[in-house]
Protein backbone atom coordinates (compact mmCIF):
# COMPACT_ATOMS: atom_id res chain seq x y z
CA UNK A 1 0.00 0.00 0.00
CA UNK A 2 2.60 2.45 1.11
CA UNK A 3 4.82 1.48 -1.78
CA UNK A 4 2.03 2.07 -4.28
CA UNK A 5 1.34 5.45 -2.79
CA UNK A 6 5.00 6.42 -3.10
CA UNK A 7 5.11 5.38 -6.74
CA UNK A 8 1.90 7.29 -7.39
CA UNK A 9 3.36 10.40 -5.81
CA UNK A 10 6.54 10.26 -7.87
CA UNK A 11 4.59 9.55 -11.05
CA UNK A 12 2.47 12.63 -10.38
CA UNK A 13 5.54 14.79 -9.91
CA UNK A 14 7.08 13.59 -13.18
CA UNK A 15 3.77 13.98 -15.03
CA UNK A 16 3.37 17.54 -13.73
CA UNK A 17 6.93 18.31 -14.79
CA UNK A 18 6.15 16.94 -18.27
CA UNK A 19 3.04 19.12 -18.56
CA UNK A 20 4.52 22.33 -17.14
CA UNK A 21 5.65 23.76 -20.52
CA UNK A 22 2.00 23.83 -21.63
CA UNK A 23 0.88 26.32 -19.05
CA UNK A 24 3.96 28.01 -17.57
CA UNK A 25 5.83 30.97 -19.05
CA UNK A 26 9.41 30.56 -20.29
CA UNK A 27 10.89 32.24 -17.27
CA UNK A 28 9.23 29.74 -14.94
CA UNK A 29 10.55 26.90 -17.06
CA UNK A 30 14.03 28.27 -16.58
CA UNK A 31 13.54 28.22 -12.82
CA UNK A 32 12.21 24.67 -12.91
CA UNK A 33 15.15 23.58 -15.03
CA UNK A 34 17.38 25.08 -12.37
CA UNK A 35 15.47 23.16 -9.69
CA UNK A 36 16.06 19.89 -11.53
CA UNK A 37 19.71 20.70 -12.03
CA UNK A 38 20.15 21.42 -8.36
CA UNK A 39 18.22 18.26 -7.55
CA UNK A 40 20.79 16.18 -9.42
CA UNK A 41 23.58 18.05 -7.68
CA UNK A 42 22.00 17.61 -4.25
CA UNK A 43 21.17 13.93 -4.76
CA UNK A 44 24.80 13.26 -5.60
CA UNK A 45 25.65 14.93 -2.31
CA UNK A 46 23.06 12.82 -0.52
CA UNK A 47 25.07 9.72 -1.46
CA UNK A 48 27.95 11.13 0.57
CA UNK A 49 26.20 12.78 3.48
CA UNK A 50 22.87 11.01 3.79
CA UNK A 51 23.86 7.51 2.80
CA UNK A 52 27.41 7.28 4.12
CA UNK A 53 27.67 10.13 6.60
CA UNK A 54 30.63 11.78 4.88
CA UNK A 55 30.69 15.56 5.16
CA UNK A 56 32.16 17.37 2.18
CA UNK A 57 32.68 21.10 1.80
CA UNK A 58 34.03 20.88 -1.71
CA UNK A 59 31.31 19.35 -3.81
CA UNK A 60 31.58 22.30 -6.22
CA UNK A 61 34.83 20.75 -7.48
CA UNK A 62 32.90 18.09 -9.42
CA UNK A 63 30.12 20.47 -10.43
CA UNK A 64 32.74 22.83 -11.83
CA UNK A 65 34.72 20.08 -13.53
CA UNK A 66 31.57 19.01 -15.35
CA UNK A 67 30.68 22.59 -16.28
CA UNK A 68 34.13 23.55 -17.61
CA UNK A 69 34.78 20.28 -19.41
CA UNK A 70 31.46 20.47 -21.24
CA UNK A 71 32.03 24.14 -22.08
CA UNK A 72 35.52 23.44 -23.44
CA UNK A 73 34.24 20.52 -25.52
CA UNK A 74 31.46 22.67 -26.98
CA UNK A 75 33.87 25.47 -27.85
CA UNK A 76 36.88 23.57 -29.14
CA UNK A 77 35.28 20.43 -30.53
CA UNK A 78 32.28 21.67 -32.50
CA UNK A 79 31.94 18.32 -34.26
CA UNK A 80 31.43 16.54 -30.97
CA UNK A 81 27.72 15.96 -30.31
CA UNK A 82 26.28 17.91 -27.38
CA UNK A 83 25.30 14.74 -25.55
CA UNK A 84 28.86 13.46 -25.84
CA UNK A 85 30.09 16.73 -24.35
CA UNK A 86 27.78 16.24 -21.40
CA UNK A 87 29.13 12.74 -20.98
CA UNK A 88 32.71 13.99 -21.20
CA UNK A 89 31.95 16.48 -18.42
CA UNK A 90 30.57 13.75 -16.18
CA UNK A 91 33.54 11.54 -16.89
CA UNK A 92 35.95 14.29 -15.96
CA UNK A 93 34.06 14.74 -12.69
CA UNK A 94 34.32 11.01 -12.07
CA UNK A 95 38.10 11.17 -12.45
CA UNK A 96 38.22 14.16 -10.11
CA UNK A 97 36.15 12.25 -7.56
CA UNK A 98 38.42 9.22 -7.73
CA UNK A 99 41.46 11.45 -7.33
CA UNK A 100 40.00 13.16 -4.27
CA UNK A 101 38.95 9.77 -2.92
CA UNK A 102 42.41 8.30 -3.37
CA UNK A 103 43.96 11.13 -1.39
CA UNK A 104 41.39 11.77 1.30
CA UNK A 105 39.37 8.69 2.13
CA UNK A 106 41.55 7.57 4.99
CA UNK A 107 41.07 10.88 6.78
CA UNK A 108 38.54 11.16 9.55
CA UNK A 109 35.43 13.32 9.39
CA UNK A 110 36.50 16.95 9.66
CA UNK A 111 39.90 16.56 8.07
CA UNK A 112 38.18 14.97 5.11
CA UNK A 113 35.70 17.86 4.90
CA UNK A 114 38.54 20.39 4.93
CA UNK A 115 40.48 18.35 2.40
CA UNK A 116 37.57 18.46 -0.05
CA UNK A 117 37.28 22.21 0.50
CA UNK A 118 40.98 22.61 -0.28
CA UNK A 119 40.62 20.60 -3.49
CA UNK A 120 37.68 22.71 -4.67
CA UNK A 121 39.54 25.92 -3.85
CA UNK A 122 42.54 24.67 -5.79
CA UNK A 123 40.39 24.16 -8.88
CA UNK A 124 38.82 27.57 -8.31
CA UNK A 125 42.27 29.16 -8.28
CA UNK A 126 43.20 27.34 -11.48
CA UNK A 127 40.01 28.54 -13.15
CA UNK A 128 40.87 32.10 -12.15
CA UNK A 129 44.46 32.13 -13.24
CA UNK A 130 44.74 29.87 -16.27
CA UNK A 131 43.28 32.47 -18.57
CA UNK A 132 44.38 30.73 -21.76
CA UNK A 133 42.16 27.75 -21.03
CA UNK A 134 39.38 29.03 -18.81
CA UNK A 135 39.15 32.68 -19.74
CA UNK A 136 39.87 33.68 -16.14
CA UNK A 137 37.19 35.77 -14.51
CA UNK A 138 35.63 36.52 -17.91
CA UNK A 139 34.63 32.90 -18.03
CA UNK A 140 33.66 31.05 -21.18
CA UNK A 141 30.80 31.66 -23.61
CA UNK A 142 29.90 30.87 -27.17
CA UNK A 143 27.88 27.69 -27.58
CA UNK A 144 24.34 29.03 -27.77
CA UNK A 145 24.20 28.06 -31.44
CA UNK A 146 24.74 24.32 -30.86
CA UNK A 147 22.13 21.88 -31.98
CA UNK A 148 21.22 18.42 -30.78
CA UNK A 149 20.10 15.82 -33.29
CA UNK A 150 17.07 13.90 -32.08
CA UNK A 151 15.56 10.89 -33.75
CA UNK A 152 12.22 11.81 -35.44
CA UNK A 153 12.41 15.44 -34.30
CA UNK A 154 15.44 16.46 -36.30
CA UNK A 155 18.10 18.78 -34.87
CA UNK A 156 16.97 21.34 -32.34
CA UNK A 157 18.95 24.26 -30.94
CA UNK A 158 19.95 24.36 -27.28
CA UNK A 159 18.92 28.01 -27.15
CA UNK A 160 15.36 26.73 -27.32
CA UNK A 161 14.08 26.71 -23.72
CA UNK A 162 11.60 23.94 -24.43
CA UNK A 163 14.33 21.64 -25.75
CA UNK A 164 16.55 22.40 -22.78
CA UNK A 165 13.73 21.88 -20.31
CA UNK A 166 12.90 18.41 -21.57
CA UNK A 167 16.56 17.49 -21.92
CA UNK A 168 17.25 18.44 -18.31
CA UNK A 169 14.07 16.70 -17.18
CA UNK A 170 15.20 13.47 -18.86
CA UNK A 171 18.65 13.67 -17.33
CA UNK A 172 17.38 14.49 -13.87
CA UNK A 173 14.88 11.62 -13.85
CA UNK A 174 17.65 9.32 -15.08
CA UNK A 175 20.19 10.55 -12.56
CA UNK A 176 17.76 10.35 -9.66
CA UNK A 177 16.76 6.80 -10.60
CA UNK A 178 20.42 5.88 -10.90
CA UNK A 179 21.11 7.23 -7.41
CA UNK A 180 18.03 5.55 -5.99
CA UNK A 181 19.22 2.26 -7.44
CA UNK A 182 22.70 2.88 -6.04
CA UNK A 183 21.43 3.30 -2.49
CA UNK A 184 19.68 -0.05 -2.73
CA UNK A 185 22.54 -2.11 -4.10
CA UNK A 186 24.71 -4.20 -1.76
CA UNK A 187 27.31 -1.43 -1.92
CA UNK A 188 24.68 1.13 -0.93
CA UNK A 189 23.87 -1.07 2.03
CA UNK A 190 27.56 -1.33 2.90
CA UNK A 191 27.81 2.47 2.86
CA UNK A 192 24.84 2.65 5.24
CA UNK A 193 26.80 0.26 7.46
CA UNK A 194 29.76 2.62 7.39
CA UNK A 195 27.50 5.41 8.57
CA UNK A 196 26.07 3.26 11.34
CA UNK A 197 29.29 1.61 12.55
CA UNK A 198 32.30 1.61 10.25
CA UNK A 199 34.45 -0.18 12.80
CA UNK A 200 32.14 -3.19 12.80
CA UNK A 201 31.86 -3.12 9.02
CA UNK A 202 35.63 -3.55 8.80
CA UNK A 203 35.54 -6.50 11.16
CA UNK A 204 32.96 -8.11 8.88
CA UNK A 205 35.67 -8.14 6.23
CA UNK A 206 34.52 -5.14 4.22
CA UNK A 207 37.22 -3.07 2.58
CA UNK A 208 35.73 0.26 3.61
CA UNK A 209 38.33 2.25 1.68
CA UNK A 210 37.43 0.57 -1.56
CA UNK A 211 33.74 1.16 -0.81
CA UNK A 212 34.37 4.87 -0.22
CA UNK A 213 36.55 5.10 -3.31
CA UNK A 214 33.73 3.85 -5.53
CA UNK A 215 31.31 6.16 -3.73
CA UNK A 216 33.49 9.22 -4.38
CA UNK A 217 33.64 8.40 -8.07
CA UNK A 218 29.91 7.75 -8.38
CA UNK A 219 28.88 10.84 -6.48
CA UNK A 220 31.29 13.03 -8.45
CA UNK A 221 30.03 11.58 -11.72
CA UNK A 222 26.46 12.61 -10.91
CA UNK A 223 27.51 16.01 -9.55
CA UNK A 224 29.51 16.70 -12.71
CA UNK A 225 26.47 15.79 -14.79
CA UNK A 226 24.56 18.60 -13.11
CA UNK A 227 27.48 20.94 -13.83
CA UNK A 228 27.42 19.96 -17.50
CA UNK A 229 23.70 20.67 -17.74
CA UNK A 230 24.30 23.99 -15.99
CA UNK A 231 26.64 24.91 -18.84
CA UNK A 232 23.88 24.26 -21.35
CA UNK A 233 21.27 26.13 -19.35
CA UNK A 234 23.18 29.30 -18.51
CA UNK A 235 25.27 29.43 -21.73
CA UNK A 236 28.24 30.72 -19.76
CA UNK A 237 30.72 29.35 -17.26
CA UNK A 238 32.81 31.35 -14.82
CA UNK A 239 35.01 30.43 -11.82
CA UNK A 240 31.86 30.87 -9.73
CA UNK A 241 31.03 27.21 -10.42
CA UNK A 242 34.06 26.21 -8.33
CA UNK A 243 33.63 28.64 -5.47
CA UNK A 244 32.67 28.03 -1.87
CA UNK A 245 29.18 29.37 -2.40
CA UNK A 246 28.49 26.60 -4.89
CA UNK A 247 29.87 24.08 -2.40
CA UNK A 248 27.73 25.40 0.41
CA UNK A 249 24.60 25.73 -1.76
CA UNK A 250 24.35 21.97 -1.72
CA UNK A 251 24.83 21.84 2.05
CA UNK A 252 22.03 24.39 2.51
CA UNK A 253 19.75 22.50 0.13
CA UNK A 254 20.43 19.25 1.98
CA UNK A 255 19.65 20.79 5.35
CA UNK A 256 16.49 22.60 4.20
CA UNK A 257 15.05 19.54 2.49
CA UNK A 258 16.53 17.01 4.89
CA UNK A 259 19.61 14.92 4.22
CA UNK A 260 18.51 11.73 5.93
CA UNK A 261 15.79 10.95 3.41
CA UNK A 262 16.25 10.35 -0.28
CA UNK A 263 13.50 12.80 -1.27
CA UNK A 264 14.89 15.50 1.04
CA UNK A 265 17.44 17.03 -1.34
CA UNK A 266 14.87 17.11 -4.16
CA UNK A 267 12.41 19.05 -2.03
CA UNK A 268 15.32 21.18 -0.81
CA UNK A 269 16.29 22.14 -4.36
CA UNK A 270 12.77 23.26 -5.12
CA UNK A 271 12.51 25.35 -1.98
CA UNK A 272 15.98 26.80 -2.38
CA UNK A 273 15.60 27.97 -5.97
CA UNK A 274 12.19 29.53 -5.42
CA UNK A 275 13.07 31.07 -2.08
CA UNK A 276 16.18 32.62 -3.56
CA UNK A 277 14.27 33.90 -6.55
CA UNK A 278 11.45 35.56 -4.64
CA UNK A 279 13.56 36.77 -1.73
CA UNK A 280 15.87 38.46 -4.20
CA UNK A 281 12.89 40.31 -5.61
CA UNK A 282 12.09 41.69 -2.18
CA UNK A 283 15.56 42.55 -1.01
CA UNK A 284 19.11 42.47 -2.30
CA UNK A 285 20.16 41.06 1.06
CA UNK A 286 18.27 37.82 0.50
CA UNK A 287 21.08 35.75 2.02
CA UNK A 288 20.22 37.26 5.38
CA UNK A 289 16.69 35.89 5.25
CA UNK A 290 17.92 32.59 3.82
CA UNK A 291 20.31 32.37 6.76
CA UNK A 292 17.51 32.85 9.25
CA UNK A 293 15.43 30.18 7.51
CA UNK A 294 18.45 27.87 7.51
CA UNK A 295 19.03 28.31 11.24
CA UNK A 296 15.35 27.86 12.09
CA UNK A 297 15.23 24.61 10.17
CA UNK A 298 18.36 23.34 11.90
CA UNK A 299 16.77 24.19 15.26
CA UNK A 300 13.17 23.10 14.73
CA UNK A 301 13.29 20.56 11.89
CA UNK A 302 16.69 18.90 12.13
CA UNK A 303 15.51 16.24 9.68
CA UNK A 304 14.53 18.91 7.17
CA UNK A 305 11.17 19.96 5.78
CA UNK A 306 10.68 16.53 4.23
CA UNK A 307 9.71 15.60 7.78
CA UNK A 308 6.44 17.54 7.37
CA UNK A 309 5.71 15.74 4.12
CA UNK A 310 6.46 12.37 5.66
CA UNK A 311 4.09 12.84 8.57
CA UNK A 312 1.32 14.00 6.22
CA UNK A 313 2.08 11.06 3.96
CA UNK A 314 1.79 8.63 6.86
CA UNK A 315 -1.53 10.10 7.89
CA UNK A 316 -2.97 9.64 4.39
CA UNK A 317 -1.61 6.12 4.28
CA UNK A 318 -3.19 5.25 7.62
CA UNK A 319 -6.60 6.62 6.70
CA UNK A 320 -6.45 4.77 3.38
CA UNK A 321 -5.71 1.52 5.16
CA UNK A 322 -8.54 2.10 7.60
CA UNK A 323 -11.05 2.79 4.85
CA UNK A 324 -9.90 -0.40 3.15
CA UNK A 325 -10.36 -2.48 6.27
CA UNK B 1 46.39 -31.37 15.21
CA UNK B 2 48.18 -28.19 14.30
CA UNK B 3 48.35 -24.63 15.50
CA UNK B 4 45.81 -22.41 13.80
CA UNK B 5 47.13 -19.27 15.47
CA UNK B 6 50.66 -18.55 16.62
CA UNK B 7 51.98 -15.48 18.39
CA UNK B 8 55.75 -15.16 18.47
CA UNK B 9 57.24 -12.71 20.95
CA UNK B 10 54.52 -10.13 20.45
CA UNK B 11 55.12 -6.79 22.16
CA UNK B 12 53.14 -3.61 22.12
CA UNK B 13 54.01 -0.33 23.70
CA UNK B 14 51.74 2.64 23.55
CA UNK B 15 53.25 6.03 24.36
CA UNK B 16 56.16 4.55 26.24
CA UNK B 17 54.30 2.09 28.41
CA UNK B 18 54.59 -1.60 27.76
CA UNK B 19 51.09 -3.05 27.39
CA UNK B 20 52.08 -6.44 25.99
CA UNK B 21 55.50 -7.89 26.66
CA UNK B 22 56.92 -10.68 24.49
CA UNK B 23 53.83 -12.82 24.48
CA UNK B 24 54.06 -16.17 22.74
CA UNK B 25 50.91 -18.16 22.43
CA UNK B 26 49.67 -20.95 20.24
CA UNK B 27 46.10 -21.97 19.67
CA UNK B 28 45.49 -25.53 18.52
CA UNK B 29 42.91 -26.12 15.82
CA UNK B 30 39.60 -27.22 17.31
CA UNK B 31 40.25 -26.21 20.90
CA UNK B 32 38.51 -23.71 23.13
CA UNK B 33 41.27 -21.60 24.57
CA UNK B 34 40.45 -19.23 27.42
CA UNK B 35 42.45 -16.12 28.12
CA UNK B 36 42.14 -14.96 31.71
CA UNK B 37 43.78 -12.32 33.82
CA UNK B 38 42.98 -9.33 35.99
CA UNK B 39 41.65 -6.07 34.57
CA UNK B 40 44.28 -4.20 32.60
CA UNK B 41 46.33 -7.33 31.96
CA UNK B 42 46.16 -6.64 28.21
CA UNK B 43 43.61 -9.21 27.07
CA UNK B 44 41.62 -6.88 24.83
CA UNK B 45 44.84 -5.31 23.53
CA UNK B 46 46.01 -8.77 22.55
CA UNK B 47 42.75 -9.28 20.63
CA UNK B 48 43.24 -5.93 18.94
CA UNK B 49 46.74 -6.98 17.89
CA UNK B 50 45.57 -10.31 16.50
CA UNK B 51 42.68 -8.79 14.53
CA UNK B 52 44.67 -5.95 13.01
CA UNK B 53 43.17 -3.08 14.98
CA UNK B 54 46.64 -2.38 16.41
CA UNK B 55 49.99 -3.18 14.88
CA UNK B 56 52.43 -5.01 17.16
CA UNK B 57 55.57 -3.06 18.03
CA UNK B 58 57.53 -6.27 17.78
CA UNK B 59 57.01 -9.95 17.01
CA UNK B 60 55.10 -12.04 14.52
CA UNK B 61 51.57 -13.41 14.26
CA UNK B 62 50.72 -16.40 12.10
CA UNK B 63 47.21 -17.48 11.19
CA UNK B 64 47.02 -20.84 9.42
CA UNK B 65 50.71 -20.60 8.75
CA UNK B 66 50.58 -17.15 7.12
CA UNK B 67 51.80 -13.91 8.68
CA UNK B 68 49.02 -11.49 9.47
CA UNK B 69 50.69 -8.93 11.71
CA UNK B 70 50.77 -6.36 8.91
CA UNK B 71 47.46 -7.16 7.28
CA UNK B 72 44.54 -4.76 7.69
CA UNK B 73 41.39 -5.47 9.68
CA UNK B 74 39.25 -6.48 6.73
CA UNK B 75 41.94 -8.69 5.22
CA UNK B 76 42.30 -10.62 8.45
CA UNK B 77 38.53 -10.95 8.77
CA UNK B 78 38.37 -12.29 5.20
CA UNK B 79 40.95 -14.95 6.03
CA UNK B 80 38.48 -16.45 8.49
CA UNK B 81 39.38 -14.85 11.79
CA UNK B 82 36.38 -13.16 13.39
CA UNK B 83 35.80 -11.52 16.73
CA UNK B 84 33.05 -10.32 18.99
CA UNK B 85 33.42 -7.32 21.24
CA UNK B 86 33.44 -6.64 24.94
CA UNK B 87 31.28 -3.57 24.43
CA UNK B 88 28.40 -4.56 22.20
CA UNK B 89 29.30 -3.54 18.67
CA UNK B 90 26.35 -3.87 16.31
CA UNK B 91 24.54 -1.64 13.80
CA UNK B 92 22.17 -0.14 16.35
CA UNK B 93 20.12 1.95 13.89
CA UNK B 94 19.34 -1.05 11.70
CA UNK B 95 16.91 -3.90 12.27
CA UNK B 96 18.02 -7.26 13.65
CA UNK B 97 17.43 -8.73 10.22
CA UNK B 98 19.59 -6.09 8.53
CA UNK B 99 22.36 -6.63 11.06
CA UNK B 100 22.51 -10.30 10.26
CA UNK B 101 22.19 -9.65 6.53
CA UNK B 102 25.18 -7.29 6.64
CA UNK B 103 27.31 -10.15 7.91
CA UNK B 104 26.00 -12.56 5.27
CA UNK B 105 26.56 -10.03 2.47
CA UNK B 106 30.14 -9.53 3.63
CA UNK B 107 30.76 -13.24 4.05
CA UNK B 108 29.80 -14.01 0.45
CA UNK B 109 31.72 -10.97 -0.79
CA UNK B 110 28.70 -9.18 -2.21
CA UNK B 111 29.46 -6.06 -0.18
CA UNK B 112 30.87 -3.97 -3.04
CA UNK B 113 28.48 -5.08 -5.81
CA UNK B 114 26.64 -2.26 -7.54
CA UNK B 115 24.98 -3.95 -10.50
CA UNK B 116 21.93 -5.31 -8.76
CA UNK B 117 19.51 -4.60 -5.94
CA UNK B 118 20.17 -6.17 -2.56
CA UNK B 119 16.49 -6.78 -2.04
CA UNK B 120 15.34 -9.97 -3.66
CA UNK B 121 18.68 -11.79 -3.50
CA UNK B 122 17.03 -15.03 -2.38
CA UNK B 123 20.18 -16.78 -1.33
CA UNK B 124 21.18 -13.92 0.97
CA UNK B 125 17.70 -13.70 2.50
CA UNK B 126 17.50 -17.44 3.14
CA UNK B 127 20.91 -17.64 4.77
CA UNK B 128 20.12 -14.61 6.92
CA UNK B 129 16.92 -16.23 8.11
CA UNK B 130 18.75 -19.46 8.92
CA UNK B 131 21.21 -17.68 11.16
CA UNK B 132 18.48 -15.68 12.89
CA UNK B 133 16.79 -18.97 13.69
CA UNK B 134 20.00 -20.40 15.08
CA UNK B 135 20.42 -17.54 17.57
CA UNK B 136 16.69 -17.56 18.39
CA UNK B 137 16.08 -13.99 17.26
CA UNK B 138 13.82 -14.71 14.29
CA UNK B 139 10.79 -13.34 16.15
CA UNK B 140 12.54 -10.03 16.71
CA UNK B 141 13.92 -9.68 13.19
CA UNK B 142 12.11 -6.42 12.44
CA UNK B 143 13.04 -4.72 15.73
CA UNK B 144 15.76 -2.05 15.75
CA UNK B 145 18.91 -3.67 17.13
CA UNK B 146 19.47 -0.72 19.47
CA UNK B 147 16.15 -1.32 21.24
CA UNK B 148 16.82 -4.98 22.08
CA UNK B 149 17.48 -6.10 25.63
CA UNK B 150 21.13 -6.45 26.58
CA UNK B 151 21.07 -10.23 26.46
CA UNK B 152 19.53 -10.22 23.00
CA UNK B 153 22.08 -7.67 21.79
CA UNK B 154 24.87 -9.94 22.99
CA UNK B 155 23.30 -12.87 21.18
CA UNK B 156 23.04 -10.78 18.01
CA UNK B 157 26.66 -9.71 18.39
CA UNK B 158 27.67 -13.36 18.64
CA UNK B 159 25.41 -14.27 15.72
CA UNK B 160 26.95 -11.64 13.44
CA UNK B 161 30.40 -12.93 14.27
CA UNK B 162 29.46 -16.56 13.66
CA UNK B 163 27.56 -15.76 10.46
CA UNK B 164 30.94 -14.99 8.87
CA UNK B 165 31.68 -18.72 9.17
CA UNK B 166 35.15 -18.13 10.62
CA UNK B 167 37.74 -20.81 11.30
CA UNK B 168 38.88 -19.02 14.42
CA UNK B 169 36.68 -16.91 16.68
CA UNK B 170 37.82 -14.50 19.34
CA UNK B 171 35.13 -13.78 21.91
CA UNK B 172 35.77 -10.84 24.19
CA UNK B 173 33.87 -11.29 27.45
CA UNK B 174 30.67 -12.70 25.98
CA UNK B 175 28.95 -12.81 29.37
CA UNK B 176 30.03 -9.40 30.71
CA UNK B 177 27.26 -7.63 32.56
CA UNK B 178 24.79 -10.48 32.29
CA UNK B 179 22.49 -12.00 34.88
CA UNK B 180 23.09 -15.63 35.87
CA UNK B 181 20.17 -16.67 33.72
CA UNK B 182 21.38 -14.78 30.66
CA UNK B 183 24.86 -16.16 31.21
CA UNK B 184 23.77 -19.76 31.06
CA UNK B 185 21.70 -19.01 27.96
CA UNK B 186 24.66 -17.42 26.19
CA UNK B 187 26.98 -20.26 27.22
CA UNK B 188 24.54 -22.72 25.68
CA UNK B 189 24.43 -20.56 22.57
CA UNK B 190 28.22 -20.44 22.35
CA UNK B 191 28.41 -24.22 22.66
CA UNK B 192 25.77 -24.69 20.02
CA UNK B 193 26.93 -22.24 17.35
CA UNK B 194 30.67 -22.72 17.72
CA UNK B 195 30.69 -26.46 17.23
CA UNK B 196 33.81 -27.55 15.32
CA UNK B 197 35.29 -24.05 15.54
CA UNK B 198 38.44 -22.95 17.23
CA UNK B 199 37.69 -20.45 19.94
CA UNK B 200 39.71 -18.00 21.98
CA UNK B 201 37.63 -16.55 24.74
CA UNK B 202 38.34 -13.80 27.23
CA UNK B 203 36.21 -14.26 30.28
CA UNK B 204 36.02 -13.16 33.88
CA UNK B 205 33.42 -15.65 34.99
CA UNK B 206 35.56 -18.58 36.19
CA UNK B 207 32.62 -20.97 36.15
CA UNK B 208 32.20 -20.27 32.45
CA UNK B 209 35.92 -20.60 31.82
CA UNK B 210 36.32 -23.94 33.55
CA UNK B 211 33.13 -25.26 32.00
CA UNK B 212 34.07 -24.37 28.40
CA UNK B 213 37.82 -24.28 28.01
CA UNK B 214 40.16 -27.05 26.94
CA UNK B 215 43.20 -24.95 27.68
CA UNK B 216 43.72 -21.74 29.60
CA UNK B 217 46.35 -19.03 29.34
CA UNK B 218 46.84 -16.55 32.14
CA UNK B 219 47.87 -13.03 31.23
CA UNK B 220 49.32 -10.76 33.90
CA UNK B 221 50.87 -7.33 33.36
CA UNK B 222 51.13 -8.00 29.65
CA UNK B 223 52.94 -11.32 30.04
CA UNK B 224 51.79 -14.92 29.86
CA UNK B 225 52.17 -16.48 33.32
CA UNK B 226 51.10 -19.96 32.37
CA UNK B 227 49.30 -22.01 29.75
CA UNK B 228 47.73 -25.37 30.46
CA UNK B 229 44.66 -27.48 31.01
CA UNK B 230 42.11 -26.19 33.54
CA UNK B 231 43.46 -28.69 36.04
CA UNK B 232 47.05 -27.55 35.61
CA UNK B 233 46.06 -23.91 35.90
CA UNK B 234 44.12 -24.54 39.09
CA UNK B 235 47.20 -26.07 40.66
CA UNK B 236 49.71 -23.53 39.37
CA UNK B 237 51.23 -21.68 42.29
CA UNK B 238 52.15 -18.51 40.39
CA UNK B 239 48.66 -18.18 38.98
CA UNK B 240 47.13 -18.59 42.39
CA UNK B 241 49.20 -15.77 43.78
CA UNK B 242 48.67 -13.42 40.90
CA UNK B 243 45.08 -13.93 40.04
CA UNK B 244 42.92 -16.77 41.13
CA UNK B 245 43.69 -16.09 44.78
CA UNK B 246 41.18 -17.77 47.00
CA UNK B 247 38.89 -18.85 44.20
CA UNK B 248 39.53 -22.57 44.64
CA UNK B 249 40.48 -22.69 48.30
Amino acid sequence: MRRNLTILLWATVVLLALLCPFFLPRYQLYLLAEVMLYAIYAISYYLLLGQTGILSFGHAAYFGLGAYTTALCLIHLPVMPVLASIFAGSLCGLLGGLLVGAFLLRLSKFYLALGTLAFAQLLWAIAWTWRGLTGGDDGLIGWAGHKIAFPFLGSLGISNMLVLYYLILCFSVGAILLCWFFTRTPLGNTLACLKSNSDRAQFLGTNIYQAKFILFGYSAFIAALSGSLYTLLTKMVSPKVFDMETSFDVVVISVIGGYTKFAGPILGSFLYVYLREYLAEVTARWQLIMGIIFISIVLYYPDGLIQLFESGFKRINRSLRQSNA
Amino acid sequence: MHNILELEDISKHIQGSQIINQVSLSVIEGEIHALIGPNGAGKTTLFNLITGKFRPSDGKIFFQGKRIDHASIHQIARKGLARSFQITNIFTGMSVYENMRNAIVARYKYDLKIWRLLKGMRFIDETTQQFLNRINLADLSQEKAGTLSYGHQRALEMGITMALDPQLVLLDEPTAGMTAEETSAIVDLIRQITKNKTLVIVEHDMDVVFKLAHRISVLHHGEILATGTPKEIKQNRQVKEAYLGGFFE
